[in-house]
């Protein structure tokens, strides 16, 4: 099968730091793809990549078939993206987003809001669909984006820390709906810290360290590889410069041997 | 969206057959420019950023309140028409003004409206095309600029149609569109010039700074314009018998009108008509050659929490080495124990490093030289020599200043409960104050250091060397009658810790009654001042008492406990 989402020889550079260093691979249509690594590995540098905001990169990258830099808008139309922090236009209410993002995405009026209404409800959102979005709480605006990252039927689903600020139970609505939509056919991007619901949500982890790929499997398959219990431990062991209990040890020390004057 | 904004769009949107063969999607476009105006429409307008927004009422007609400000400043300008008796000189009045406001307005707008940088994650990522996002950036700009200019142009267009004749309608909408290019490449140089200067992350407070700088220019032209017109004279002002008016670009503007409209084309005239033309249009090449693309470059760093931006990190040793600074050490000669001096070094950093801060008490700075400024103006014929001699008016003058200069203190003190971090308050609730007073005493030793220290340092320097040493007696009881007044203010009205209030919950209506007492007590302690003023001894054992007293309160304010503290609930 031809994948979706092709990487050839990714590198990129902020100046004279490089983010990205020869960053290959290839991702399957249906694949739930668990993104990890520590702070400043390169990871939402990728994403941005994916979404087609930075090109000014080297090497290939090809999306279904259309290469994204010569056909961006064709790459847009098929990603769907949610970007962390809740970054949205908080003064206008999920309805005047909603349909903003869908004559973006070129979507008639009536699927906007058919849509739109039907998935803010699934949410528990029908209540709010008129109020100023400035006064919601993070989980809330988290879930208007995440309505609006799937409102045109993407193919490719990027998720970047989508769970941030959910609560329990919403936690189980995305990650059931994240499954559901991998079923259907579509590929998910996840890129996260949150190591517990990575393992238990992907087909497939990438762990990236200092802009490479350092680990690239099956959950089961990195196990075995590593020899670790948990995707904590193995994400420690490839990426941590100090092991972390020589590091809880000083900390201990030091409040044990200076004196409160 | 509003019928202003409605309007706008539809004619904007005449051009869509145009723009659609230039391959914008005029449904993606319009989508994006109906969510940027519904944005503007709940924005707090430029004129109310200088205010707390006190009510939490959701903002909704933001556009047509601008406007309406707008106007009125239109109409204001048209007192530049009470100055000359002919066309071009009361257009050169018109167009400074207006090329003054214009760029004012748009300085702060650019980035608090028309680049929001929020774009870059959620319209970038949606198949929308460069060209299609460029325009309704550029459309944006325009119909945000128009909604600015129309009704600051139109009371003087319908002045000029009345003093003039219809004859001057095209030319005068003709240059005030090329005055408005022309400020609008002031507005790029300056951002260009402030991009160089600071680091992007300092931009939005070097923009701040121009805000207060505007609001100050704003209260002085208001109060001190008027009284330069009173002086005689001044109707009878020719503009062109100036010298050097030449080099004055609001004067071509006028004179190019004037020569436009009655068709009198000397060598004069078309070297002005030339200029207004041809600078306006040169600029504008200049800002799309040269400053957009350095200038969208830079703009995207403003706000971003980016990548790139890396904290540098500092050396451990530097981090290891307890060693005071100057303020640490100011900070310990001037309170008595930990938690003072905690409060102390808490007020002062947050007071240098919030922007709302400042937002809000460097102003009174400026509104205290307008008025020092408004005193000299109005004193006519005042000399050295009624400082030396202290004559009557010397003395009201000296009073006045060093009691108006509590104005700076009673803003500060007033401002030091707000703060947009006031959650970070739970700080307080969890740590084992003993004396929560001691807070509020540490801060307020802060708010005096910082905001009244150097006041009274000019006004010392200034004393020493107009009137000479015989006035230390009378400055020293005049500074400490102001410290006293408002450490007695602080001590009735501050019962919250410093930063830990919500800018949203500030009262309202106390407030004026607050105020009132906040305007009156120093007046009442001038006014004594100022009849004892000549009796040395009365002087010196007042301003003996006046020390006691600030002590004496500031003891009091040490020792408020946790039950004189109006609770503060810790959100979130």
């Amino acid at each position: 099968m031809e994948p979706i989402i092709s990487i050839r020889n990714l590198y990129k550079s902020y100046g004279s730091k490089q983010v990205l260093k020869d960053i290959s691979m290839d991702i399957q249509p249906g694949q739930i793809i668990g993104y990890i690594g520590p702070n400043g590995a390169g990871k939402s540098t990728t994403v941005k990549i994916l979404c087609g905001l930075i090109s000014d990169f080297s090497g290939q990258v090809t999306i279904k078939g259309y290469d994204i830099r010569q056909n961006p808008l064709a790459v847009k139309s098929i990603i769907g993206y949610v970007p962390e922090l809740a970054e949205l236009y908080d003064v206008l209410t999920p309805r005047e987003f909603l349909s903003m993002v869908g004559a973006l995405y070129n979507l008639p009026a009536g699927v906007v809001r058919e849509r739109g209404n039907g998935m803010l409800e699934a949410f528990g959102l029908a209540g709010n669909m008129d109020q100023r979005m400035d006064s919601f709480s993070k989980g809330m605006k988290q879930k208007v984006l995440i309505t609006s990252g799937l409102l045109h039927n993407p193919d490719i689903i990027i998720l970047d820390e989508p769970l941030s600020g959910l609560d329990a139970n919403s936690v189980i609505i995305v990650k059931e709906l994240i499954s559901k939509l991998a079923a259907s056919g579509k590929t998910i991007f996840y890129s996260s810290h949150m190591m517990d619901i990575v393992e238990k949500v992907s087909d497939r982890i990438i762990l990236i360290n200092e802009g490479k790929v350092v680990a690239d499997g099956t959950f089961s398959e990195l196990k075995q590889k590593q020899g670790d219990n948990s995707l904590e431990q193995i994400f420690a062991h490839l990426t941590a410069t100090e092991s972390m209990s020589e590091a809880s040890d000083k900390l201990m020390d030091i409040m044990a041997n200076t004196e409160a004057k | 969206m509003n019928f202003v904004d409605k309007f706008f769009l539809k004619i904007f949107l005449l051009s869509s057959p145009l723009l659609q063969k230039l391959k914008v999607d005029i449904n993606q476009l319009q989508a994006i420019l109906v969510a940027k105006l519904t944005m503007d429409n709940r924005r707090p307008a430029a004129f109310q950023q200088m205010q707390r927004s006190k009510e939490k009422k959701e903002i909704n007609s933001a556009t047509l309140k601008t406007m309406f400000v707008s106007l009125i400043m239109g109409l204001f300008f048209l007192m530049g028409f009470a100055i000359g008796n002919d066309m071009t000189t009361k257009l050169t009045i018109f167009f400074s003004m207006f090329i003054f406001m214009l760029a004012a307005t748009l300085i702060t707008d650019f980035t608090s409206v028309l680049i929001d940088t929020r774009d870059n994650l959620i319209i970038l990522p949606k198949p929308v095309s460069d060209i299609t996002f460029v325009t309704a950036r550029l459309m944006h700009i325009a119909i945000h600029i128009n909604k600015l200019l129309l009704p600051l142009a139109l009371p003087a267009l319908i002045a000029l149609i009345v003093l003039y004749g219809a004859a001057t309608i095209i030319p005068f909408i003709l240059l005030t569109f090329f005055a408005t290019l022309l400020s609008i490449f002031l507005v790029n140089a300056v951002y260009l010039l402030i991009l160089k200067l600071v680091k992007p992350s300092r931009f939005q407070t070097v923009i701040s700074y121009f805000q207060i700088v505007f609001a100050v220019f704003i209260y002085g032209g208001y109060q001190l314009l008027p009284r330069m017109m009173e002086r005689a004279g001044i109707e009878h002002l020719k503009m062109s018998e100036i010298p050097n008016v030449a080099f004055l670009p609001p004067y071509w503007f006028a004179d190019a009108c004037n020569s436009l409209s009655t068709f009198t084309f000397n060598q004069g005239n078309i070297i002005n008509l030339f200029m207004a033309l041809g600078l306006p249009i040169m600029s504008i090449y200049v800002v799309v050659k040269y400053f957009a693309p350095a200038f969208n470059r830079n703009l995207s760093m403003i706000n971003s929490t980016s990548e790139e931006t890396k904290m540098k990190p500092v050396s451990a040793q530097n981090a290891a080495n307890f060693k005071m600074n100057w303020l640490e050490k100011l900070a310990a000669k001037i309170t008595s124990d930990r938690t003072e001096y905690m409060g102390f070094l808490f007020t002062w950093k947050m007071m240098g490093r919030s922007k709302d801060f400042k937002m809000k008490v460097y102003p009174a700075f400026g509104y205290m030289i307008v008025f020092f400024v408004l005193m000299i103006f109005q004193s006519k014929n005042l000399t050295l020599n009624d400082f030396s001699e202290m004559t009557s008016r010397g003395k009201t003058l000296f009073i006045s200043i060093v009691y108006f200069s509590s104005f700076i203190l009673i803003s500060a003190i007033g401002q030091l409960r707000y703060s947009e971090k006031y959650r970070a308050a739970w700080l307080f609730s969890i740590t084992p104050v003993d004396i929560p007073g001691k807070l509020i005493s540490g801060a307020l030793k802060s708010v005096i250091a910082c905001f009244y220290i150097p006041v009274m340092l000019v006004i010392t320097i200034m004393g020493l060397l107009l009137i000479g040493p015989e006035i230390i007696p009378n400055l020293v009881l005049g500074c400490f009658n102001v410290i006293a007044v408002s450490t007695l203010m602080t001590y009735m009205n501050l019962r919250q810790l410093p930063f830990t209030v919500s800018l949203q919950d500030a009262p309202k209506g106390q407030t004026m009654m607050r105020n009132m007492i906040a305007t009156l007590l120093p007046v009442v302690a001038g006014v004594c001042h100022w009849f004892i003023f000549d009796y040395l001894w009365a002087v010196g054992l007042l301003a003996i008492l006046a020390i006691v007293a600030t002590w004496m309160i500031i003891d009091s304010i040490k020792k408020l406990g946790w039950a004189k503290i109006v609770n503060f609930d810790v959100k979130g």
